[in-house]
């Protein structure tokens, strides 16, 4: 038995070297905003998700019309675009995996449809050419504005959340200073009462965006912006603000329950829904915190492919103490919702970071 | 009519429902809180002696508290939440127990004195920058940690006990209390642990005792050590993953290993009094030669790992910020005292700088230690000169 077995997978070997590499494979295009994605990579990885390897099996990169070609030998691969950006000051990534992987590779070349990459958030921080900045000063209520927080985007759409590529306290005396590159920028400013960096800003909160965004920057430019005033945030509007907002129920929604490894349900953990499988920047949904059973529910706009996660509070790095953890029925931490469905996750577990 | 309500929150054992405090609100007696309630700004909740407050949900203060000999107890509870609280909130010889945190202080400078903090989760969390007092209160049994002080909190932490906590008597996690003293940690797994880049404190005047770890340096954490008393703990301090705190002017005695060093830390031991240690120096997994090969790339490959949901890069530190300066395969220990029968033996024998001394381990006693495969040289203790006499004699008691 034990030599058949063996016989087998010689004749499996022999059957692969037969095949040269170089006549199986597939082609592709990559495009951004549906334009052709020049020097771009194009990763083959043998397994998905969490069993990646850290070193795809080959990398190609597209030719000036987005076209790549990749000599590969016949099985399946996961399929990855990647480009790292840089420029005006920002560092940013598009990416996107392969609909339709794994891909198949069996006799000859195999076209594949067009991918279109997505920037994914920032990729580290706003860089500092250590000539040019921005200097202001902060006020509320006719007063200099002593340890708020400016937030710098390098996109004007949604001036929230943790997609800042730039953070800055201000001083004593309400001034602050940014060290930028020549760029173009978007400015927002907010003093919480409690203090925070991160979080929505609640009903007596000061909050204001920049009047004359976008800010245009040259190379070693030394901007003196005008004065500031920040606003304080009435309950009216973050009522308003809720009612449009994230928690607002839809027809569409994931729930579950949050447990401790003891299968003990956990409280006050934050949901996080991404569309982007490496659940990095603002995440798409956000639960409320889970109640006392564990229970969540994370509403969503429409069906689609989700990558949860769940941690006891958001923004910033993983602090000790902290729980953490993903759904894990599949490896990627991926779900497909379906639209105008409930979909149940069953249990999620988390685990105590120290 | 509000007198009415007054006296029906005060003298009837109450149910309080979800909602907000905007104005004056007094309790006393025994008040069960089941629904969230959050003190406004503005808005003041004043707890007389002898209440009992028992809770299943949390309250959140924005405005004012002030409670002074009152008892907060639940089951698993949320806590109390104080937010930018100002110095006229204050608590004061209250009980708080059953909580997941006790307390959490988000900014501000609440006033928290005389508290015994007793099987929560977590007894006080400090964040925000807060400059909260933390003064004479007794943590006890906290299944996690007694005192956490994350996120640049700058707190006063003085004249406090941590005894039998389930992980940390105190923990500093990137933060930078302004003064952290006069305080006891007895029989806890980890008496105080000091974590990460930016964590660079004066921790003095404290006692660590009967401790696994008296006090853990961890993750190029930086603090100043210096006139604290350890004693008949497992290990004194433990210094791990390129912590170089400067140790000065301790007292140590009686403990297992007085000072252990790991990965790459290089501290500043100096004008410290050792007595009655089986081992006052031990270096484990110390070597210049693996730092300079290895450091980085091993640092590195920990903070790519570390992601959030295993995604995330988290560069806050950059190399420059973390490596370590000199490495010449040595660890700084001249000037220390090393108990009277040590230096009798020092003076007696006239030993060379070089000479392997039985109350240190380093590469004199182990050369080498393998990793994956490579062998790298162990680093050794610069013990010559030393000091002829105790340094802490009347500066200690």
């Amino acid at each position: 038995m034990r030599f058949l077995l063996s016989i087998l997978i010689l004749m499996q070997l022999l059957s692969l070297t037969a095949c040269r590499q170089g006549d199986t494979g597939v082609t592709g295009q990559l495009l951004f905003n549906q334009q052709p994605l020049g020097q771009a990579r194009v990763e083959f990885y043998l397994k998905s998700g969490n069993e990646r390897s850290s070193s795809p099996f080959s990398v190609v990169t597209t030719d000036v019309g987005g076209v790549f070609r990749a000599s590969l030998p016949p099985g399946n691969y996961y399929l990855i675009g990647k480009k790292k950006e840089q420029g005006g000051g920002v560092n940013r990534m598009l990416m996107a995996e392969y609909p339709q992987n794994p891909v198949v590779v069996d006799e000859g070349f195999s076209p594949l449809a067009p991918l279109e990459l997505k920037e994914i958030g920032f990729e580290g921080a706003i860089h500092s050419d250590g000539q040019t900045e921005v200097r202001g000063q902060l006020f509320a209520d006719g007063e200099p504005l002593p340890d708020a927080f400016v937030y710098v985007y390098t996109r004007g759409d949604t001036l929230t959340g943790p997609a800042y590529g730039l953070i800055e306290r201000t001083g004593e005396k309400g001034y602050f200073t940014l060290k930028l590159s020549a760029g173009r920028y978007w400015l927002a400013a907010r003093k919480r009462h409690d203090g925070s960096r991160v979080g929505d800003p609640q009903a007596g909160d000061l909050n204001g965006v920049y009047p004359h965004n976008p800010l245009i920057l040259e190379a070693g430019e030394k901007r003196q912006l005008r004065d500031w005033s920040l606003e304080p945030v009435t309950r009216e509007a973050k009522q308003r603000r809720l009612a449009k907002g994230m928690f607002t129920p839809t027809t569409t929604w994931l729930s579950g329950r949050v447990i401790d490894e003891d299968q003990t349900p956990v409280a006050g953990i934050y949901l996080f829904a991404y569309r982007d499988s490496r659940m990095i920047g603002k995440p798409n949904f956000i639960s409320m915190p889970t109640d006392k059973d564990g229970r969540f529910k994370i509403y969503l706009d429409k069906g689609g492919e989700f990558f949860v996660g769940a941690r006891s509070t958001f923004g910033g790095p993983l602090e000790p103490g902290e729980w953490v953890g993903t759904y894990d029925v599949r490896p990627d931490h991926g779900v497909d919702a379906g639209s105008d469905q409930a979909t149940d996750l069953g249990d999620i577990l988390v685990r105590e970071v120290w | 009519m509000r007198f009415f309500l007054l006296l029906f929150l005060v003298f009837l054992p109450s149910l309080v429902s979800a909602r907000v405090i905007d104005a004056v609100e007094r309790w006393s007696g025994k008040v069960q809180v089941d629904e969230p309630l959050r003190v406004e700004k503005g808005g003041q909740l004043i707890i007389a002696p002898g209440t009992r407050v028992v809770l299943s949900a949390g309250i959140e203060v924005v405005g004012q508290l002030q409670a002074t000999d009152a008892e907060f107890s639940g089951v698993n509870w949320p806590g109390l939440v104080l937010k930018g609280t100002s110095t006229r909130t204050w608590l004061k010889n209250c009980r708080i127990s059953g909580a997941q945190t006790g307390i959490s202080v988000m900014g501000g400078q609440p006033q928290l004195q005389g508290l015994v903090l007793e099987n929560n989760r977590i007894g006080i969390e400090l964040r925000q920058k807060s400059k909260a007092l933390v003064e004479s209160s007794v943590f006890r049994a906290n299944t996690r940690v007694g005192l956490f002080v994350k996120d640049e909190a700058e707190a006063t932490v003085q004249n406090n006990s941590f005894t039998h906590q389930g992980k940390f008597g105190a923990y500093i996690y990137r933060a930078q209390p302004k003064v952290f003293s006069g305080n006891r940690f007895i029989d806890n797994p980890v008496g105080l642990m000091i974590s990460h880049y930016g964590s660079n404190p004066l921790i003095s005047q404290n006692l660590f005792q009967n401790n696994k770890i008296g006090l853990k340096v961890d993750r190029t954490a930086r603090p100043q050590v210096t006139t604290n008393r350890f004693i008949k703990n497992q290990v004194g301090i433990k210094l791990y993953r390129r912590s170089d705190p400067a140790i000065e002017l301790n007292r140590f005695v009686k403990n297992r290993q007085a000072i252990h060093v790991s990965f790459s830390s290089y501290p500043q031991i100096r004008h410290n009094d050792f007595a009655d240690n089986p081992q006052a120096v031990v270096l484990e997994y110390q070597s210049s030669l693996w730092e300079q090969q290895k450091g980085a790339a091993a640092r590195q490959a920990q903070i790519v790992s570390r992601g959030a949901f295993a995604g995330q890069k988290q560069n806050q530190v950059t190399e420059d910020q973390r490596r370590a300066r000199n490495l010449d395969g040595t660890v700084d220990a001249r000037q220390n005292w090393w108990g009277e029968k040590a230096t009798l033996e020092l003076k007696s024998k006239s030993l060379s700088a070089d000479a392997n001394l039985s109350w240190i381990a380093d590469g004199l006693d182990q050369p080498f230690f393998n990793e994956a495969g490579e062998q790298y040289p162990l680093d050794r203790v610069r013990w010559s000169p030393f000091g002829q006499q105790p340094y802490t004699t009347g500066i200690l008691p």
